[in-house]
C-alpha cells in the first residue's frame, strides 16, 4: 500500500509541474499586464511595483475595445440564438419525418460538417446582397459554418426523445407549432445549452471571418483588435497583455460556469462529427 | 397517418436555415470550383484555365506553402496525439488534483488564436522573451533561439505553440475514450498480476483505436487548415519561411485577386478530401483488425 501511495503522490507532483507549461505564459500576461511599459519591457515572473488598473481603461480607449466589444456580443448573442431558433426545427423535422426529403437534409449536413467551405467566394454573396461589411453579413455565415455541428447533434438527441409523445400531444389537439415550441423544444434544453456554449465560443473568438470581411470598417470584433493593435504598438506588452485578458476573460467565465457542459460538448462533437 | 406526419413534422420549418446554409455555405464552395479557375478580381472574371494554379506552383511566395502546411500538419499530429494521449491517462488516475489539471491543460483550447499568438510572440521574443532569457539564466545561452526570426525553425516553433494550444481538446477527446473502457478488464488483469504497460499495451491502447483514429483524422484537417497563428505570429515571414496555404489565400485576397485566392482554397479543399478519404480507409482497416 505504502509504495502505491507514493507512486500517487509522484503523479500528482509530476502533473502540476507539467501544468506550469500551460499557467506560466498565462501568469505573465496577467502580472505584465499592470505593469508600466518600461517594466513589462521584458516581461517575465517579477510582480509590478504598482498595479496599474489604468492599463485596462487605456487600452479601451487605444484599441477600440469598447466598439469591439459591443459587436463581438452583438454578433456572437446573433449568431448563437438564430443557430438555435432556426437549427432545432430542422433537426426536429428531419429527425421525425423519416422521408427521403428528410435522409436528403441529413446527407447535406453531413457533407457540410466533413467538408471545409471556401471564403473568397463569399465576397461574391455579400457583393450581391450588399452586405458587405456588416453585422448581418458575418451572421448569416456564422449560421452557415457552425449550424450543421448544431443541427447534427440535436438530431442525435432527438432520437431520445420518443414520438409517443408527438402523438399524445396531436392526440389533445395540439397544433404542429406548439407541438414543438411548447412541448419538444422545451426537452431539448440541456443539448441546446450545450450547443450555445459551443456556439458561443467558436464565434466569439473567430477571427477569420471578422479578418476577411470586418476588419476596414466600424464592425471590427475582439480578436481583430489585439491583431491590429500589437501590429501598431509592437512590444508596449502591458497594453497588449490587457487587451488579451478582456477578450479572454468571457471565455474564462462561461468556462468557470459550464465545464461540464464544454467538455462533454467538445467530446460528442468531435467523436460523432 | 402519412398526411398527418407531413403536416406536423413540415419541411416548411426547414426552409429558413436551408436558404441561408445554402446561400452562405454550399452555394460559395460549389461557386469556388468554378472561380478557381478564372481571373476574378475587383474588375472581371474571365475564364484563365489552369493559370491560377500555374502561378501557385511557380511562384515562391506561394509554392512553399504546401511543404510548409504539410510539415506543421505532422508535427502537429504527431505531438498531439502522442502527448494528449500519455496525458488523458495521467489525469485519468483518480488524482486528488484530477479536475484541475484537466481545467489547466483544456483552458487554452478556448482562447481565441490570436490571443494565444501574440502571448508567445512576446514569450519566444529573442531579447527580450521570457524563454530565452530564462535559458541564458539557468546557463543554457546555447539554447536561446530566434524562435520566430529564424526561417530553419519558425514552422517548428509555431507547431510547438498550437502544441500549447490545441493539445487540451485531444486530450478531452482521449478522456472520453478512456471513461468508456469498462473497468471489468483492469479488475481482471490485475487478478492476473499484469504490469501497467502490459495493461497499456494489451487492454487501453486497443479498446482506444476508434478514439485514436477520430483525433487523427480531427488533428490533420485541423494542422492542413492552420491560418490564424501564422498570421499574427510571423505574417508568413521571415521571407517565406513560414507561408502556409490559407495565409497566401489571404494575401492574395487582399490584393483583390480572388480567383487566385479561391484557386488555393480550391487546393486545400481537394488536399483534405483527400487525406480524409485515405485516412478513413487505412484506419478502417486497422480497425476491423481489431475487431471494431
Amino acid at each position: 500500500m505504502g509504495s502505491k501511495k507514493i507512486k500517487k503522490l509522484l503523479l500528482e507532483v509530476f502533473g502540476l509541474s507539467l501544468s506550469l507549461i500551460i499557467l506560466i505564459p498565462f501568469y505573465i500576461t496577467i502580472v505584465n499586464s499592470l505593469k508600466t511599459t518600461a517594466e513589462a519591457a521584458v516581461p517575465d515572473l517579477s510582480l509590478p511595483k504598482e498595479i496599474l488598473w489604468s492599463n485596462y481603461i487605456e487600452v479601451f480607449e487605444r484599441a477600440r475595445v469598447g466598439l469591439a466589444f459591443l459587436n463581438s456580443s452583438t454578433i456572437t448573442f446573433i449568431s448563437v440564438a438564430l443557430i438555435i431558433l432556426l437549427g432545432a426545427p430542422v433537426a426536429f423535422v428531419i429527425q421525425r419525418n423519416k422521408s427521403k426529403l428528410s435522409k436528403a437534409v441529413l446527407g447535406l449536413l453531413l457533407i457540410g460538417l466533413m467538408i471545409t467551405p471556401s471564403i473568397v467566394p463569399l465576397v461574391y454573396v455579400l457583393e450581391t446582397l450588399q452586405l458587405t461589411g456588416t453585422k448581418i453579413g458575418v451572421i448569416l455565415i456564422y449560421i452557415g459554418l457552425f449550424s450543421p455541428i448544431s443541427v447534427f447533434l440535436m438530431h442525435e438527441y432527438l432520437k431520445g426523445l420518443p414520438t409517443e409523445l408527438d402523438e399524445a400531444a396531436l392526440m389533445d389537439g395540439c397544433g404542429p407549432l406548439r407541438l414543438f415550441y411548447q412541448i419538444i423544444f422545451p426537452m431539448m434544453l440541456p443539448i441546446i445549452a450545450t450547443v450555445s456554449i459551443f456556439s458561443f465560443i467558436m464565434v466569439w473568438n473567430d477571427f477569420m471571418m471578422p479578418i476577411y470581411f470586418l476588419s476596414g470598417s466600424d464592425n471590427i470584433t475582439l480578436p481583430l483588435t489585439i491583431y491590429f493593435f500589437q501590429g501598431q504598438y509592437s512590444s508596449q506588452w502591458n497594453f497588449i497583455f490587457a487587451n488579451v485578458v478582456i477578450v479572454t476573460l468571457p471565455v474564462l467565465l462561461v468556462y468557470l460556469f459550464a465545464q461540464r457542459y464544454i467538455i462533454d460538448g467538445m467530446a460528442s462533437g468531435a467523436v460523432k462529427g | 397517418m402519412d398526411s398527418l406526419r407531413r403536416k406536423t413534422y413540415s419541411f416548411k420549418l426547414v426552409i429558413p436555415w436551408f436558404v441561408i446554409f445554402i446561400l452562405f455555405f454550399m452555394g460559395p464552395t460549389l461557386a469556388g470550383f468554378y472561380f478557381a479557375f478564372t481571373n476574378w478580381n475587383l474588375t472581371d472574371a474571365n475564364f484563365v484555365g489552369l493559370a491560377n494554379f500555374k502561378e501557385i506552383f511557380s511562384n515562391p511566395s506561394m509554392s512553399g506553402a504546401f511543404t510548409n502546411t504539410f510539415f506543421f500538419m505532422i508535427v502537429t499530429v504527431v505531438v498531439k496525439v502522442t502527448v494528449a494521449m500519455l496525458l488523458a491517462i495521467l489525469v485519468n488516475q483518480k488524482l486528488k488534483t484530477q479536475n484541475f489539471l484537466r481545467g489547466a491543460f483544456f483552458f487554452p483550447v478556448l482562447m481565441t488564436f490570436v490571443a494565444t499568438g501574440v502571448i508567445f510572440k512576446a514569450l519566444l521574443h529573442p531579447e527580450t522573451g521570457f524563454i530565452n532569457t530564462m535559458l541564458s539564466t539557468i546557463g543554457l545561452e546555447s539554447l536561446a533561439m530566434g524562435w520566430l526570426i529564424d526561417p530553419d525553425i519558425v514552422m517548428l516553433s509555431i507547431a510547438g505553440i498550437d502544441i500549447w494550444k490545441g493539445l487540451g481538446f485531444n486530450m478531452v477527446i482521449f478522456l472520453a475514450g478512456l471513461q468508456s473502457i469498462s473497468k471489468e478488464y483492469y479488475e481482471a488483469a490485475e487478478i492476473d498480476g499484469a504490469s501497467a504497460w502490459q495493461r497499456f499495451r494489451n487492454i487501453t491502447f486497443p479498446l482506444l483505436t476508434p478514439i485514436l483514429h477520430a483525433n487523427i483524422i480531427l488533428t490533420v484537417i485541423q494542422g492542413m487548415k492552420v491560418f490564424d497563428l501564422v498570421l499574427v505570429t510571423t505574417g508568413g515571414g521571415p521571407g517565406y519561411s513560414s507561408v502556409v496555404i490559407n495565409t497566401f489565400v489571404f494575401d492574395a485576397f487582399s490584393m483583390g485577386r480572388y480567383g487566385l485566392a479561391v484557386s488555393g482554397e480550391l487546393l486545400l479543399f481537394i488536399i483534405i478530401v483527400l487525406f480524409t478519404i485515405i485516412l478513413r480507409i487505412f484506419l478502417g482497416k486497422r480497425e476491423r483488425r481489431y475487431g471494431f
